[in-house]
């Protein structure tokens, strides 16, 4: 049997929170989501796993990479488009030879897979649905003949007495073809009326353990709530419901029912009321008051005298003073109400805000940038003296200033035509007023002796040492699609990639695609290396030669 | 790097193999060049032996691209192997190319776009 897991996103549940981090890897007690489905099937002994991706697919490899971690191997269909949960399956038809098990992950359920396959086997069905008793909101609701025969499927309001559909099925791949390729197309919808209407037997497999739709935040929460639950012992029985099936769970121990991660320190005067659990790195301030259902993730800080209940707090996020979290979800800047599913942004930082690393990178390369180039400014000094005198006698001006545009569209400025921030980018004068180009300017370009006055923006902050090419205003205008406005994530620079792989005729685009890489692929060492380089690059520039050096 | 190509049904294929950078990618820019010529300009270019691209690469493949629209045709990427795909994702480029699973897919698609 094949299986193929579906972490698309394309269902958009719980939106608020995954549309920043993809749902697969929506934390519960501090693990990914996903994580939870690849253990149960791991420890049901499946070793080959199909992964379909859409939104956010590049975290979701990251986290899970090949699943050596888990002992299994991983691989990834990506898809462009929204298709569906059926037209996701088909897309990945060319890889599917056998029966195979389709499995959302935006959900949590507990599923013996074996008895599930041989049920499929014996009744000899094209399909069968996994469904589970009981009301779950969302969930469509099956209607079965005495034989566990599917009639169809429905969305009323599921009561105690029906049976609902989990997401999850059993299908034969000659099934597949039925689907339309490249095509939008669902299960529930399409493919299962298809498939009856076609004379095609569906059976409903009736799956007794632990099931969360994770439809609401409400659901969320409370996933949270039954994951620590398992784990702590005594309250087992404190809560009168099923739990799911879950071996090991993050951090130590600290006391019955309180989990600590590593380098968390708890302040001797919090006061904790198990289940909490606490993650990595982070901080828990003077007579804070955390618990009872408390799940706070790594990187937190919950400030002096705050109180949090009955809530989980995401990744890098700071909770003020005094603050009071009870019966919230909480990601950065962001609250959302578990029992209305509201959401509010508070912008008050010192209320409740995000923990950037970026701020103090950014400023120590700032600082760099800064020194470097007031240094290469004295050092270049001589030169430009000469060069501004020429500058001044064969043009009669010293400096031109080109305009360029960077950074991120600000919405509220309706005086910027690009919406972007606008600088003058500094250069020695190369043109008369009248346009016309003295020859002495024309070497002056060539030898790129003009851009020396870029040290000037780079001191002034406008640029950076490295970074990708600066844009003039126009150019900033033709950039609309989503992979050229990497662009503008990074401060450009005086030198980069750009300098090494494009020159001055090279087409906008291919400029682009070079940024693109050098944006995805670059770390501070090799913009050590861009810089360190430089020299020789404008060597190789300025003999005219293609640059050919193995930074990247 | 090894360039094999074929032809199948009108749709010019262009497998590779080995590694796609700054040193190998002159041929290949020829090749593309060669084969968006003359309208209509149907292209699969077949990845699934690649084990390294770098910037280079990707812009001949969007050069090849933007030449292959201009003749009212197409150039769809096929095979990629998880590390080539990641510098796709990375540079957002996954967005921009047609990315098939196999080269059967892609060369059907592109049969697909032809009638229409």
């Amino acid at each position: 049997m094949q299986i193929l897991l579906l972490a698309t996103g394309e269902q958009r549940k719980l939106a608020v929170l995954s549309d920043a981090i993809p749902a697969p890897l929506l934390p519960i007690a501090n693990r990914p989501l996903m994580s939870y489905h690849i253990e149960q099937l791991a420890r049901q002994g499946f070793k080959n796993i199909l992964v379909s991706l859409y939104w956010l697919p590049g975290y979701i490899e990251a986290y899970f990479q090949h699943g050596q971690r888990w002992g299994i191997e991983l691989n990834y269909i990506l898809q462009k488009n929204a298709l569906g949960n059926a037209g996701a399956v088909r897309w990945a038809r060319s890889l599917i030879h056998d029966t195979c098990l389709v499995h959302p992950v935006d959900m949590l359920l507990d599923l013996d897979v074996p008895a599930l396959l041989a049920f499929h086997r014996n009744c000899g069905g094209a399909m069968t649905l996994v469904c589970t008793p009981g009301p779950a909101k969302g969930s469509p609701v099956v209607q079965l003949d005495q034989a566990q025969r599917v009639l169809g499927l429905c969305d009323s309001q599921p009561d105690r007495e029906s049976v609902v559909y989990t997401g999850v099925l059993v299908i034969e791949p000659q099934v597949l073809d039925l689907i339309p390729q490249r095509t939008k197309y669902d299960f529930c919808n399409d493919l299962i009326p298809v498939v009856l209407s076609a004379g095609m037997e569906v059976y409903a497999y009736r799956s007794t353990g632990y099931f969360n739709p994770l439809a609401s935040f409400e659901d969320y929460q409370r996933a949270q709530e039954d994951v620590l639950y398992v784990a702590w012992n005594d309250g087992a029985g404190k809560i009168g419901r099923s739990l799911p099936n879950i071996q090991k769970i993050g951090g130590q121990q600290a006391a019955s029912g309180i989990w600590v991660g590593r380098h968390t320190a708890v302040h001797p005067s919090a006061r904790l009321k198990p289940p909490v659990m606490i993650g990595e790195n982070s901080r828990v301030g003077r007579n804070v008051e955390l618990g009872p259902n408390v799940v706070l993730g790594d990187h937190v800080i919950v400030d002096d005298e705050a109180s949090v209940q009955r809530s989980t707090v995401l990744n890098n996020t700071y909770i003020g003073q005094l603050v009071n979290i009870d019966g919230r979800i909480v990601n950065q800047g962001m609250v959302i109400d578990v029992e209305t599913q509201e959401h509010l942004q508070i912008v008050d930082d010192f209320l409740l805000g995000g923990i950037y690393d970026e701020i103090v990178v950014s400023s120590l390369r700032r600082w760099f940038d800064f020194w470097l180039a007031l240094f290469f400014l004295v050092l270049a000094l001589p030169v430009m003296v000469v060069v501004s005198g020429i500058s001044l006698f064969s043009t009669g001006g010293v400096f031109q200033r080109e305009l360029c545009a960077r950074g991120p569209l600000q919405p509220a400025n309706p005086k910027r035509e690009t919406g972007r921030r606008v600088f003058p980018l500094l250069r020695f004068r190369t043109r008369r007023s009248d346009g016309s180009k003295p020859k002495i300017g024309q070497w002056l370009e060539r030898l790129e002796l003009n851009r020396l006055a870029e040290l000037w923006s780079v001191v002034s902050g406008e640029l950076s040492l490295v970074g990708p090419k600066p844009l003039s205003v126009a150019e900033a205008e033709c950039l609309t699609e989503t992979w050229q406005l990497a662009h503008f994530d990074r401060v450009p620079g005086f030198t980069g990639l750009w300098y090494y792989q494009t020159h001055a005729r090279s087409d906008l685009d291919e400029v682009l695609v070079v940024d693109a890489y050098y944006i995805a692929m670059s770390n501070w060492r090799k913009d050590a290396r861009l810089l360190w380089n430089t020299p020789r690059a404008w060597l190789s520039r300025v003999l005219g030669h293609q640059v050919k050096m193995n930074i990247f | 790097m090894e360039l094999h190509d074929r032809s199948r049904a009108g749709v010019k294929i262009l497998a590779l193999e080995g590694s796609f950078d700054t040193y190998t990618a002159e041929p290949i820019r020829r090749w593309l060049d060669e084969a968006t010529r003359s309208a209509p300009a149907h292209v699969v270019v077949n990845l699934s032996q690649v084990d390294f691209m770098d910037s280079t690469a990707l812009s001949t493949l969007v050069q090849g691209m933007k030449r292959a629209r201009e003749k009212g045709g197409e150039l769809y990427l096929c095979g990629l192997q998880s590390p080539v795909r990641l510098i796709f994702e990375l540079t957002r480029l996954d967005r921009v190319f047609e990315i098939f699973v196999s080269e059967e897919d892609a060369v059907q698609a592109i049969k697909g776009e032809a009638t229409h």
